[in-house]
């Protein structure tokens, strides 16, 4: 089967710091894989590579089989591609001069061309899956920091991308919302065509990553170190940096 | 020991106080309206040039809001219009829309070009993230956002521009100072004439400064 998304060769840095050092990752149409690593590893930045909100360094990418991303540049627009790899952040970059509907219609409109009323039927129906359908009148300030980021996710969900890139989402979420964040995505994910939107999310959250995804991978020295189906991911890890980074979480707590 | 004062005398001039607030009015409204627009324009302008243009581009700007109005409006009024492009001189109401208008769009465009590198990186890059265009990002983001940053300033200056709209009075444009200094000349009872300047400003003035100070607290204002 074509991934959704294929990446080759991910190279980034910041001025002198390299950050990325030849990222190779395939994930499945519907697969969500989870990458995990040590703060400042590199995670956030591979998502904004991947989504070219950060011109990488250097690699090839390619969604769906088509390649978009070769020697680090761009082969479509920007924003096309970002249109279809959408990204979700941990600080959540809501629109604050706008409702919480506005914030979801916004794309909608712009970006998948719908009408007003189309717009506003769909943020409705998947706002109402995430919890949020009672603050739709609010402005952004208004929110805690678990309805923001319900939106900021709810907002990127309506849009259907291919591949959905989730930076560290649960860290204003409780246990209980992270559930019903998990089942609002699958949900979606399984009504859209074919049930193919790929999710490449960022966590620090080990159980979470292993509730959620279907395979973790860590990112360990600008690259993908070791990858494994979630489920077995604490236990079979094989080398050393991973099952060094994974003993902290078989910690009792 | 009693000043006699005498506002009567003043009666017969009461139109023409009337046409000179109506022009007065109709000056400040259409140079701080156009002004800013142009000011909105020129700001955006400098932040799309090349950047080594950026600093030549604020220096010019400088130069052009050191010139204090006075000298904007005799130069407007002075200059050889015929000789340069053979146009009939404009009337003095233009010329004192022309030089109001000026130090209103220098004066918006500086603030414009700082406004932009206030708005939040966080909130484009959350626009771009779903697809948005470059232009779409200006309209909805990038514009809402600096406006909200700079209305409070460019209230203050549209105020400004209503008590400096005035001094176009120099040039003979009849607004209610040019016509206090008539009918002060024809009746000599020049403190009561300016008495009357003055109630006239604080009636226009004072609704404005009241509605700028409420609307400074409004929440729409904070939504950035």
């Amino acid at each position: 089967m074509t991934p959704q998304l294929k990446i080759r060769g991910l190279h980034h840095k910041y001025g002198e710091k390299r950050v990325l050092n030849g990222v190779d990752l395939d994930v499945a149409p519907g697969e969500t894989v989870a990458i995990v690593g040590r703060s400042a590893a590199g995670k956030s930045t591979l998502l904004k590579c991947i989504c070219v909100l950060e011109e990488p360094e250097s690699g090839d990418a390619e969604l769906d089989g088509q390649l978009y991303l070769a020697g680090g540049k761009p082969l479509f627009a920007p924003w096309e591609i970002r249109s279809k790899n959408v990204m979700v952040f941990q600080e959540y970059n809501l629109f604050p001069n706008m409702t919480v509907l506005r914030n979801i219609t916004l794309a909608l409109e712009n970006v998948r061309h719908l009408s007003c009323a189309e717009a506003e039927e769909k943020a409705r129906d998947v706002a109402k899956r995430l919890g949020i359908e009672n603050v739709l009148g609010n402005y952004p300030s208004q929110l805690s920091g678990g309805q923001a980021q319900r939106l900021a996710i709810c907002r990127a969900l309506v849009l259907h991308p291919k591949v959905l890139c989730l930076d560290e989402i649960t860290a204003a979420l409780d246990a209980e919302t992270i559930l019903d964040v998990i089942d609002a995505i699958r949900h979606i994910r399984s009504y859209q065509d074919g049930g193919g939107m790929a999710i490449v999310l960022v966590t620090h959250l080990m159980k979470f990553a292993v509730e959620f995804a279907d395979r973790v991978a860590f990112l360990h020295n600008g690259k993908i170190w070791e990858e494994l189906p979630a489920k077995s991911f604490l236990t079979d890890c094989q080398k050393p940096e991973t099952q060094q980074f994974v003993s902290k979480f078989r910690l009792p707590f | 020991m009693s000043y006699d004062w005498n506002f009567s005398v003043f009666a017969p001039y009461w139109p023409a106080f009337l046409r000179g607030i109506w022009l007065t009015v109709e000056i400040s409204v259409v140079s701080a309206f156009g002004g800013t627009l142009a000011g909105i324009a020129l700001g955006a302008l400098y932040r799309v040039i090349p950047l080594r243009l950026h600093k030549p581009a604020l220096i010019f700007n400088d130069v052009l809001r050191a010139i204090p109005l006075l000298v904007l409006l005799f130069f407007f009024f002075f200059f050889p219009y015929q000789d340069y492009l053979g146009i009939k001189p404009p009337s003095p109401v233009i010329c004192a829309i022309l030089a109001l208008g000026l130090s209103q769009a220098v004066f918006t465009a500086d603030l414009v070009y700082a406004a932009v590198e206030r708005v939040s990186q966080r909130t484009i890059q959350g626009a771009r993230s779903l697809g948005l265009q470059e232009t779409a990002i200006w309209r909805y983001i990038i514009l809402p956002d600096i406006i909200r940053q700079i209305l409070p300033t460019l209230i203050a200056f549209w105020i400004g521009i209503l008590k400096l709209s005035n001094l176009a009075s120099v040039i003979g444009v009849q607004e209610v100072v040019f016509v206090a200094q008539v009918a002060s000349a024809q009746e000599f009872r020049s403190l009561e004439a300016w008495v009357i300047v003055a109630v006239i400003y604080v009636i226009l003035v004072l609704p404005l400064t009241l509605t700028a100070r409420e609307f400074e607290k409004s929440a729409w204002l904070k939504r950035r």
